[in-house]
């Protein structure tokens, strides 16, 4: 029997409680010893946070049961987010969590679509995404898993408070062994030979030695970057918000099953309902407005009475040059930042936690900590590729817009964007056609709302869509919209649902059927 | 609607052309696109060949049924390929199957790994239904969708190329293809450098909007265009010729192409229905034609054939979209038939073609997305070929040659990890899967260094009695299955079903 792999994760946060709920859940006590390094003196980032459905496998995967987690954390349903005034000021569009209609043989929907819209015959795109139909009616259910019912093609996440999510894992990973220590890390002691991160040392002396470090610590990298000297690919050419002010306030109105990104006169503002209150931001480019005056305006656009005081962050946008570098890898704010526009930051932080895991071999466990040099490269191959097609895709908002009412958007609309991004526009202006990959984030609905959304109209489409008549076109549209409003029309308000599935405050007693029940 | 691409000139008359040409018109039969084959004699196509399972497909979309396809083209059904000098010992097959059923998430694969890092010899064929029945001579249909077992392989065919051809030119010429025969002289270019008309022997000309260059290696259209470099493969794949012949057919062959390896290449022998296509590929560096041929002779057991022999050179175009030409198949790229996926690569690229049919006088990145796609595509293929060399600890000149050049990265980063974890990592655009990967391996003897954590301790979960069920399981089903030849004569004498609906 050898001894276990010690695992030590530096920084709690979503980050860090994330890592160690799921090595918790995934590994045995005499496999993988779990220690996490945090200080109260030092505050998490943690604001109020929208997820993507990926959300939902790792909960699954490491055993949260999901009616919990949300009754913990003030949780709402999420089915996408509504962009408003990227393109032009007074537009409004929702990127779902689900597709637009149906394909007809090879043909894909949306080519079937442009058809009509430029004869001049189409109803808005959205009135065919059953999740924006449900979302513009404030309504929710769950899907469906029969594939021929309408109410399989769409899925959803949440919207919950990040520090109570920590919080929440915290409880979940302390249950499951992981030894939590308060304290702040001094300084750090380097392996000669090898340049290894041997141990931590916190203030009050203690020492703390590992096998392999997570490096959750933020955006300053205290061990990827303060020690290990990784480096930082920065983005701010293309993503060029440098800062944040989050301010909750008190709801008002209905819950809305969505994620509200309203473009303003240097960045964009965030609005994320929870059940207790609404979470609040405005992300920003420092070059573009200062910090008061951007916090002023955020504080004149709340939708109730603000609750406490601004807290500012500041960032660069890029990713670290390795996420796994020696024995540390990077997770969260340490591994790279992307801007919470499409709702990643999670969701980077499941993919490196989750791949990290799937890459562990017995005999990398077993050893102490030597790893195989191929696993930590093929490791870093995905997580930089995971990171470079959010990236493309964020870059497409600030690009893809019609606003010269300000000098950040005159920057963004006529800046000089990655090539494979021109090449993928270039394809979708002129016929509609979406590049697609196989892995990774955001597929074709992703790329097809925000490219409607914000105008980006193709001057024509695929010759195969032509195949029918426009008659048997019409009708067939008529029958998938007469589907979705159906479908839409016998879910329940959003409000309603969660007061049944999961209030906070309240401990569901026994599991609903109503996971179940879609409905007939 | 109007196309903007009126009339699409097809050139060659071999089963790559008329197999575009078919699927072009029916496509946009809407349109009334006008689709003209200038049926050139292609060079270098073989007399018949094994295919993917992907061929299925191909017919369902050009409307031809699978009984007959069987009875015109000869054809056989194809489970796997069977690899015999390739490793020690014996042989082992690469099935167009799933290997056993998943454990939750994990792949079955893995708990033979598993097994085998323990010590214990596994043998992958033996939880495959798709790989026993081509061992045992047995076939029949995939059934039963999700059912793991019975639904869990597919198969490709052995087919008469020539009469597949003439098949795929009467079905074209009903949905509406004119055939031109004719060998192309000239191709008239525009000022932009497009092309304007081929120019026959004759003098004729057949002028078009887009061309379509389906003459295979002699690339009749693009060797006459400023197309680009060639990207060459020949210091990872040595083989350069081949020699082939039809030789009858021996008993009741099991649905399966056997690959040995030689001295300097490799010899196959794919059975069809009345008949045998085998043939030697090899290198000439290594081998001369006259050792070559009498090894083919001795490999197959017969005292002579009536041979053919074709060279190639193993590469492929950087760009195989220019202007208004598309080549596809051997015009694009040149590969040894090793993993049978030369059709299937042209159909990618068809498929594509259709997918980014030109709209308007401007190219708006169709053909750079066409040319990236399919150039991902054709090294998928040449690192699977490649792989299949590079694990075989065969000794000799040819095998060392075969060994000698540092391997892409492509193909050396998928090797190193699965060394590494056991792990197999697909990219976006390949020709070949995981399970097909896998075969590969475990075949090859190919052991990673350790397992995936998560994935040793799924399988360790699994009981030994459970394997063994499965095993039992997969060989009642494969000895209840009929006899290949026996299935497949029945499917040939089945009356024709209702008009449209595919067999």
């Amino acid at each position: 029997m050898t001894a276990p792999l010690r695992l030590v994760i530096v920084g709690g946060g979503t980050a860090g409680w994330m890592t160690a709920a799921a090595f918790a859940s995934t590994f045995r006590a005499e496999q993988v010893r779990i220690q996490l390094i945090e200080s109260s003196e030092i505050g998490i980032v943690g604001v109020g946070e929208a997820t993507l459905p990926h959300i939902r496998f790792f909960n699954r995967r490491i055993g949260i049961d999901e009616r919990e987690l949300m009754a913990r954390t003030q949780a709402t349903f999420k089915l996408g987010i509504e962009f408003c005034d990227w393109a032009r000021k007074g537009d409004s569009y929702v990127h779902p969590f689900g597709d637009f209609g149906t394909r007809a043989g090879p043909v894909q929907f949306h080519q079937l679509w442009v058809r009509q819209a430029l004869a001049g015959n189409a109803r808005p795109i959205e009135e065919y995404s059953l999740p924006i139909v449900a979302a513009r009616q404030n309504r929710f259910a769950q899907p469906s898993e029969n594939k021929d019912d309408v109410m399989s093609t769409f899925g959803y996440a949440f919207q919950f408070d990040a520090s109570m999510y920590a919080a929440y894992l915290r409880e979940f990973s302390e249950k499951r062994g992981v030894v939590r220590t308060d304290g702040k890390i001094v300084d750090v002691k380097l392996r000669g030979d090898d340049g290894r991160v041997e141990s931590v040392k916190l203030a009050d002396g203690t020492e703390i030695a590992g096998d392999l470090f997570i490096d959750c610590s933020g955006f300053r990298g205290l061990l990827i970057e303060q020690s290990l000297k990784t480096g930082y690919d920065e983005w701010t050419k293309w993503l060029p918000c440098d800062r944040a002010v989050a301010m909750p306030c008190e709801n008002t109105g209905r819950l809305t099953p969505y994620t509200r990104a309203t473009a303003r006169e240097a960045g964009w503002q965030w609005r994320i309902p929870l059940q207790h209150r609404t979470g609040n931001g405005y992300v920003y480019g420092s070059n573009f407005i200062s910090d008061d005056e951007a916090a002023a305006k955020l504080i004149s656009r709340l939708d109730g009475k603000a609750l406490g005081d601004p807290r500012f962050l500041r960032f660069t946008a890029g990713r670290r040059r390795k996420t796994w570098n020696r024995n540390v890898v990077a997770i969260g704010l340490a591994g790279g930042f992307l801007e919470p526009l499409e709702s990643t930051s999670i969701h980077l932080i499941q993919v490196a936690i989750t791949t990290l895991i799937d890459y562990l071999t017995e005999q990398s466990l077993a050893d102490g900590g030597n790893f195989d040099a191929r696993i930590v490269e093929g490791f870093n191959r995905w997580i930089e590729m995971e990171y470079d097609r959010v990236r493309d895709f964020l870059i497409l908002h600030y690009h893809a817009t019609e606003r010269d009412d300000s000098p950040i958007w005159n920057y963004c609309r006529t800046m000089k964007v990655p090539d494979s991004l021109t090449h993928k526009m270039e394809l979708f202006r002129h016929r509609g056609h979406v590049v697609t990959y196989k892995d990774g984030l955001f597929l074709e609905p992703s790329w097809l709302a925000v490219y409607f959304g914000q105008r980006v109209m193709p001057t024509g489409f695929d010759p195969r869509a032509s195949a029918w008549t426009d008659a048997e076109l019409a009708e067939w549209m008529v029958t998938m919209h007469r589907r979705i409003g159906d479908a839409v029309a016998r879910m329940p308000e959003h409000e309603t649902f969660l007061a049944q599935y999961c209030p906070a405050g309240a401990m569901p007693t026994k599991p609903s059927n109503l996971a179940a029940s879609g409905p007939a | 609607m109007n196309l903007s691409v009126k009339k699409v000139v097809v050139a060659g008359g071999g089963t790559i052309g008329y197999i575009a040409a078919a699927a072009l018109r029916r496509t946009f039969r809407h349109a009334d696109l006008e689709v003209v084959v200038v049926d050139t004699p292609e060079r270098g196509a073989p007399a018949a060949r094994w295919t993917l399972p992907s061929q299925r497909g191909a017919h369902a979309q050009i409307g031809l049924s699978e009984a007959d396809f069987l009875r015109e083209t000869d054809a056989t059904y194809r489970l796997a390929s069977e690899l015999s000098g390739w490793q020690r010992p014996a042989s082992f097959l690469l099935a167009h199957a799933e290997i056993g059923s998943p454990i939750e998430v994990t792949p079955f694969y893995k708990l033979l790994l598993a097994s085998e890092l323990r010590g214990n010899p596994e043998n992958a064929e033996m939880y495959s239904v798709g790989a026993g029945a081509a061992r045992l001579g047995r076939f029949a249909r995939p059934m039963g969708s999700g059912n793991e077992l019975t639904a869990g392989f597919t198969y490709g065919y052995h087919l008469d190329e020539r009469a597949y051809a003439r098949l795929l030119r009467t079905l074209s010429a009903k949905a509406g293809v004119q055939s031109i025969a004719g060998r192309i002289a000239d191709v008239g270019l525009r000022e932009n450098g497009h092309v304007d008309s081929l120019v026959l022997d004759g003098g004729q000309q057949v002028a078009g909007d887009l061309f379509v260059d389906c003459t295979g290696a002699a690339a009749a259209i693009f060797s006459r265009l400023d197309a680009g470099p060639r990207v060459d493969w020949a210091r990872w794949l040595p083989c350069d010729r081949i020699v082939s012949a039809l030789i009858p057919t021996v008993g009741d062959p099991p649905a399966l192409t056997r690959l040995l390896g030689t001295e300097a290449g490799w010899v196959f022998h794919a059975p069809l229905a009345t008949k045998a296509f085998v043939g030697h590929v090899y290198s000439s560096a290594h081998m001369n034609d006259e050792t070559a041929l009498a090894t083919l002779c001795n490999a197959v057991r017969v005292p002579s054939v009536e041979p053919e022999v074709t060279s190639f050179a193993a590469g492929r175009r950087e760009r195989s979209w220019v202007g208004n030409c598309i080549a596809l198949g051997a015009a694009a790229m040149e590969i040894e038939p090793l993993a049978g996926a030369n059709l299937h690569f042209a159909q990618i690229g068809l498929a594509k073609l259709l997918e980014l049919f030109p709209i308007g006088g401007r190219d708006a990145g169709e053909s750079f997305e066409f040319n990236r796609i399919v150039g991902e595509y054709a090294d998928s293929l040449r690192d699977f070929t490649l792989a299949t060399y590079r694990l075989s600890p065969r000794p000799g000149p040819f095998w060392d040659a075969t060994r000698a050049a540092d391997l892409p990265a492509s193909l050396s980063t998928k090797l190193d990890l699965y060394a590494a974890s056991g792990r197999i990592d697909t990219r976006d655009h390949e020709i070949f899967e995981e399970h097909d990967w896998a075969w590969l391996f475990l075949g090859s003897g190919f052991r990673p260094r350790a397992l995936e954590w998560q994935v040793a301790r799924a399988v360790s979960g699994v009981k030994r009695e459970q394997v063994n069920q499965l095993r039992d399981q997969v060989g009642r089903l494969v000895t209840s299955m009929p006899r290949h030849m026996e299935y497949l004569q029945r499917v040939k004498t089945t009356p024709p079903r209702a008009p449209g609906a595919n067999a």
